[in-house]
């Protein structure tokens, strides 16, 4: 029976991996479309977002279905009782590309795309991170989440260096068009910063499973 | 330290030549429900039974250390072991009723005392059936043999003979793996309950009872306590490797 239950809890790890390459990808054509200004892929990105809810639901199934045949303990338990997380956080970044491919939506309309490289930066410390955290789950390693926690401060520095910088771009202008573009620029920063919290809360859950420890960095 | 009520003290038992307890230190909290878990011959029911000398009666064995029931040590030469047992009670695996009425059964202990009077006698009856959640379904038939019972009701009678004569200290050895699920999560809400005048110590094979009804869950292995701690900390992170591979049923 122990193998039986082992043999789910690879297949639960796997689910979660699998769902975690999906959002990869999402952010990925997030990210694209908005460098290309391409609403077509935008699109794309909003009506991929079901299929990562849907992942969500189905992992959450499996994890009621383990806790009610199998009735865990110990590391067996924080690790599904992790995932329950996991998977909630996993949803949530999806949204926030989903929100990145909206905002794009609204720049193809006025044909710019914003000048910051910050954002550039932004977008690929997100997609490290994440890539870290992904490894640091399907390894167990605590000291690689911990690193993330690190890497969540550089994103907050980036963060508040881009909305400074927005500002003074709309304070000296007074075209409309102008403004609107540093708006949707900062609310893709914002949907940016707040999916690196969200990489942030999941590799909290990887020390969790490994120590028990339940720790909160975003403070 | 007033609410520690049992301390064992670099306790070890040995049957002939075989240590069956090796160096046990921790405490047992008063009012409190101590669960002892670990695999089958891993010493939890011989140290249970060491709390209240029931291993005297076995030829060729021999202890080391000490337990100390309210600071004394049970294992001092001036102890009375009938003392002790009346102190000490105990309720095994498979209830063992005396083929008497029901009232016969609790009054058993508190006549063994010297307690005669009929009104006495019927008030801690009452009590005891009362304490084991079992008035209710027999206070119209306390004459009636204890064997007509049902296996779950019982249990609690035995529980009721053990209160009846004024315990500290509840032992109890598998109390529910002879009983349905329902019956034992009737004994289980008794434990809880009983906790409340008494200090209850209980070996069970069922983690999920160890988890459910104790306070405090011990871990035995190889004669040994691996872990002692807060039952929700043992259960949902355990600090010792073999604990965590034993309760995943990793190893056992």
């Amino acid at each position: 029976m122990r193998a039986r239950f082992e043999n789910q809890l690879t297949k639960l790890r796997d689910h979660v991996l699998r769902m975690g390459s999906k959002v990869q990808k999402q952010l990925d054509m997030a990210l694209d479309s908005l460098t290309n200004l391409d609403a077509d892929l935008a699109q794309q990105v909003i009506v991929f977002d079901q299929e990562i809810n849907d992942s969500r639901f189905s992992i959450e199934e499996r994890c009621v279905e383990l806790i009610a045949t199998q009735q865990p303990a110990a590391s067996d338990l924080r690790f599904i009782v992790a995932t329950l997380n996991i998977i909630v956080d996993l949803e949530r970044m999806g949204d926030q590309s989903k929100g990145i491919a909206g905002e794009v939506k609204h720049l193809c309309k006025h044909g710019k795309k914003p000048k910051l490289d910050q954002i550039q930066k932004m977008g690929n410390l997100a997609k490290d991170m994440f890539e870290q955290c992904l490894l640091a789950y399907t390894q167990k390693n605590v000291e690689l989440a911990q690193v993330i926690y690190n890497r969540d401060d550089e994103m907050d520095d980036l963060y508040d260096s881009v909305i400074t910088q927005l500002i003074e771009n709309m304070a000296e202008t007074t075209k409309q068009k102008k403004i609107e573009v540093a708006y949707e620029t900062l609310r893709i920063a914002e949907k940016l910063e707040r999916f690196a919290d969200l990489v942030t809360n999941f590799a909290e859950r990887i020390v969790y499973i490994a120590t028990g420890d339940i720790q909160e960095t975003n403070v | 330290m007033a609410r520690d009520k049992i301390e064992v003290q670099n306790f070890n038992f040995y049957y002939g030549d075989f240590q069956a307890l090796i160096d046990l230190n921790f405490a047992i909290q008063k009012n409190r429900v101590t669960a002892l878990i670990g695999p089958s011959g891993c010493g939890k029911s011989t140290f249970l039974r060491s709390i209240n000398r029931m291993n005297d009666t076995i030829k060729n064995t021999r202890t080391v250390g000490k337990i100390l029931l309210d600071g004394k040590n049970i294992y001092d030469e001036d102890v009375d072991v009938t003392n002790l047992r009346q102190q000490v009670g105990m309720v095994f695996q498979r209830p063992n009723p005396f083929p008497q009425s029901i009232l016969d059964n609790v009054a058993f202990g508190p006549r063994v005392l010297g307690m005669t009077s009929k009104n006495d006698l019927g008030d801690i009856v009452q009590e005891s059936l009362e304490g084991a959640g079992l008035w209710n379904e027999v206070k119209h038939r306390l004459s009636d043999p204890a064997l007509d019972l049902n296996p779950g009701q019982q249990q609690r009678l035995c529980i009721a003979r053990a209160i009846a004569v004024k315990p500290d200290v509840i032992l109890m050895d598998e109390p529910c793996s002879a009983l349905d699920p329902i019956a034992t999560l009737h004994i289980e809400d008794l434990m809880r309950e009983l906790a409340k005048d008494y200090t209850i110590v209980i070996v069970t094979h069922n983690m999920q009872q160890a988890a459910r009804a104790s306070h405090f869950t011990g871990f035995f292995w190889l004669g040994r306590m691996v872990e002692f701690g807060k039952t929700g900390d043992l259960f949902a992170a355990p600090q010792q490797e073999l604990t965590e591979a034993y309760i995943t049923g990793r190893r056992g």
